[in-house]
């Protein structure tokens, strides 16, 4: 043994054992560096989110309203609490709820590719949004005007609906199904058949609908209300709480369900766990923003390329961090700050996320070894 | 020695339909052994051999309790199999498999760490004991260097090895190994075998392992569980099952036989005559290696035959080869019906008996 490594045990034998997760490795003293560092990004990227966008606020300004003060304009109060910072919530919780999703995702199906949609989360939901915007009452103008009248909560409680309906027949399947690959298909065949009854319910609606339709694939962070966030944020919490427990299944299931079956986990039971807790991110988040594309599958990868490592330990705040990071910045390069136009959410997430994906994975040396899910 | 798994009238085999399955569809059942009364002692190692389709892996995975039994019930520690609790099996038998696992990114410390699953608490954080568990493994397989190595980048042999110090990190009575040296090269093969016999002893556990290396499992299994084609399981020190037939019994197939004197298996040739070694020691015995694999029957004309017969001096021999010493060098000399013929490296004098050969099977046609 070197003496660095006499060291180093001396050294983790003092650490208290709840440290233990950081420290245990060489490379563990990067990884809380790392994770120190997603920590202040996200402050930096949720104080931007705030301060940049058609109108340019002071980020004294926006520290002095968001702790109950006063702005040097009445209006920049206005604009913060009742716009921004709702705005700004939703992308970190969803940015969040997202990242996890896909990774438990990818570890469950053993998946590079898979995401929080694999299981037609967000099909489903896009169904119910079609059936109400597209389908309800053809030609009702009392009725549209009824919708709009509710709004975007209508268009929530319709996507959450058809989530759920998904996500109830998958769930279904998974008790019956003991095997994770064909669950993935069945999943994938649920998409695809809800997205031919949305093509049919398109081909027959009328254009100002499809628009409305449309408008909602893109994605928003923008539409929560603070009353819709009484909603939002505890059940995003409460799925994030649930995904926490779940990082030890996670682990063991690295290895394969034999591995984990022998090592002590009820890896049906796990599934089930797994399934919920993702499903609910994925179909909360597309109810209330849309199906935001390309985060849920991208910053698992990432997270893997900045930690090195495939612990859920360290990966699961890791992608939650760095999820809702992303998820602020690419809602702040949509609003194009300095001017008034928007952007497409979806259009930002996919155009400079692709990239940057596509750069990190081609960097490294083993292509095998940065997909290993 | 404790027992510390045992079968009881253990009947293996598929088709108990699951329950919740499919209602009245009754799958038939296909028994692969019935009866079987098997004990796996602490400390032991066994050896599980048989020829391909006999049933190995479904024993194994029976013992395991990944498959249930058509009959019967499997005990470890006294404690019935099926029924146990996973957390509680976790903690009394581990598992490795063949199959090479793609677990991404993981130094071989966290790998092992995950063994330590049954123990740990919800979040899965090691305390100090089983750190302790963990390096304590790793040194017993020989593999503390790899320690911060990442899984994915290390040779197939010490990954194997970090496999079996992850199922020691389970502190299992049992442990079961599903082929662990079917990808590794010979060295490889003879280094984690020795190494097995080595983990018997010093952690006390009992070691099972399925294998086709038939040679190194009988040069280092306490005993082997030896599994017929048609489920007939013979159990007994190795030596004991050679000697007994049953070994060469349950290998029986068309071509190959088992030489009994040197405990391995020969391909049957026809028999091109037999040649007589004048010769001691290493030179000598390449040489009758050498001939053998031409289809040579070879005797030592120093010592007693090589294949147990009498010896039959210049009865129906074709050749007769001496091998003389010179400075170090050796030289053959070879004498037949034709003549006599002197070579100075054995390769000349293989080539040259295969092309003779060649050439005579050519005039016959």
């Amino acid at each position: 043994m070197s003496q660095q490594e006499v060291s180093w045990n001396q050294q983790v034998a003092a650490m208290p054992a709840d440290a233990d997760v950081l420290t245990k490795a060489p490379g563990g003293v990067a990884s809380r560096w790392v994770m120190v560092g997603l920590i202040g990004v996200l402050l930096l990227a949720f104080l931007l989110s705030i301060s940049l966008g058609s109108v340019a606020i002071p980020l004294g300004d926006v520290v002095s309203v968001l702790f109950g003060g006063e702005a040097s304009k009445a209006t920049w109060a206005t604009i913060v609490l009742q716009f921004r910072l709702p705005k700004a919530l939703t992308a970190m919780l969803a940015g969040a709820a997202l990242a996890v999703s896909g990774l438990q995702m990818q570890t469950l199906f053993r998946n590079p590719l898979a995401g929080p949609f694999v299981l037609g989360v967000s099909s489903g939901a896009s169904l119910g949004v079609a059936l109400v915007v597209l389908g309800v009452g053809a030609g009702s103008a009392s009725l549209l005007a009824g919708l709009n009248l509710l709004g975007n909560l209508g268009v929530a409680a319709a996507a959450s609906v058809g989530a759920g309906a998904v996500m109830g027949m998958v769930l279904a399947v998974a008790r019956r199904v003991h095997s994770s690959m064909t669950l993935l298909i069945l999943g994938l065949l649920f998409g695809y058949a809800t997205s031919g009854l949305v093509s049919i319910l398109l081909y027959f609606a009328i254009s100002e609908r499809i628009q409305t339709y449309v408008l909602w694939t893109f994605g928003s962070f923008g539409k929560v209300t603070w009353s819709q966030m009484a909603v939002f944020m505890p059940t995003i919490l409460g799925a994030l709480a649930l995904s926490l427990l779940l990082t030890k299944p996670l682990n063991a299931l690295l290895l394969g369900e034999t591995y984990a079956r022998s090592m002590g986990l009820h890896v049906d039971r796990a599934r089930i766990g797994i399934v919920i807790s993702a499903s609910v991110l994925a179909g909360v988040v597309t109810a209330f923003c849309g199906p935001i594309a390309f985060l849920g599958v991208a910053v698992p990868h990432l997270c893997r390329s900045l930690f090195n490592t495939s612990d859920h330990r360290l990966l699961l705040p890791g992608v939650a961090l760095l999820g809702a990071s992303l998820a602020l910045l690419a809602d702040l390069i949509a609003h194009m700050p300095g001017s008034s136009i928007t952007l497409p959410l979806n259009a930002v997430t996919s155009l400079v996320g692709a990239p940057v994906v596509a750069w990190v994975i081609m960097r490294r040396r083993n292509l095998r070894q940065s997909f290993a899910a | 020695m404790e027992t510390v798994l045992q079968t009881f009238e253990l009947t293996i085999g598929y088709g108990k339909p699951r329950r919740g399955g499919l209602v009245g569809v009754r799958r038939q059942t296909t028994v692969v052994a019935s009866g079987l009364n098997l004990r796996l002692r602490a400390g032991e190692m066994v050896c599980l051999l048989g020829p391909n389709g006999a049933g190995k892996s479904t024993l194994m995975r029976t013992l395991a309790g990944m498959q249930p039994p058509l009959e019967g019930r499997v005990e470890i520690a006294g404690e019935v199999v099926q029924t146990m609790a996973p957390a509680r099996l976790a903690r009394l038998l581990a598992i490795v498999l063949t199959e090479r696992i793609d677990v991404g990114n993981l130094s071989a410390f966290d790998l092992v760490a995950l063994g330590r699953h049954p123990y740990t608490d919800w979040m899965g954080r090691l305390r100090e004991t089983d750190r302790t568990v963990v390096e304590k493994a790793l040194k017993a397989v020989q593999a503390e260097s790899l320690r911060w190595r990442p899984v994915n980048e290390l040779s197939d042999g010490e990954r194997q090895k970090v496999m079996i110090a992850r199922a020691l990190a389970q502190e299992p009575v049992v442990l079961l190994l599903d082929e662990p040296t079917a990808f590794l090269d010979l060295p490889r093969r003879v280094e984690i075998m020795a190494m097995l016999r080595e983990l018997t002893r010093t952690t006390g556990c009992a070691i099972l392992l399925s294998t086709h290396d038939l040679d190194l499992a009988l040069r280092s299994a306490d005993r082997l569980w030896l599994l017929e084609a048609g489920g007939i399981i013979h159990t007994g020190v190795p030596e004991e099952l050679v000697l007994s037939g049953a070994f060469a019994a349950a290998f029986r197939s068309s071509g190959v036989e088992f030489d009994a004197a040197q405990g391995v298996f020969r391909l049957q040739r026809s028999l091109r005559g037999t040649a007589i070694v004048h010769g001691e020691g290493l030179p000598a015995y390449w040489t009758m290696r050498a001939l053998e694999r031409l289809g040579f029957e070879t005797r030592n004309g120093h010592i007693q035959s090589r294949n147990g017969h009498a010896q039959l001096r210049n009865s129906h021999c074709t050749l007769e080869i001496h091998i003389a010493h010179h400075n170090g060098l050796c030289t053959w000399v070879v004498s037949n019906a034709r003549g006599r013929e002197v070579y100075t490296s054995l390769t000349d004098l293989i080539e040259s008996l295969m092309q003779g050969h060649r050439k005579r099977r050519n005039e016959k046609d």
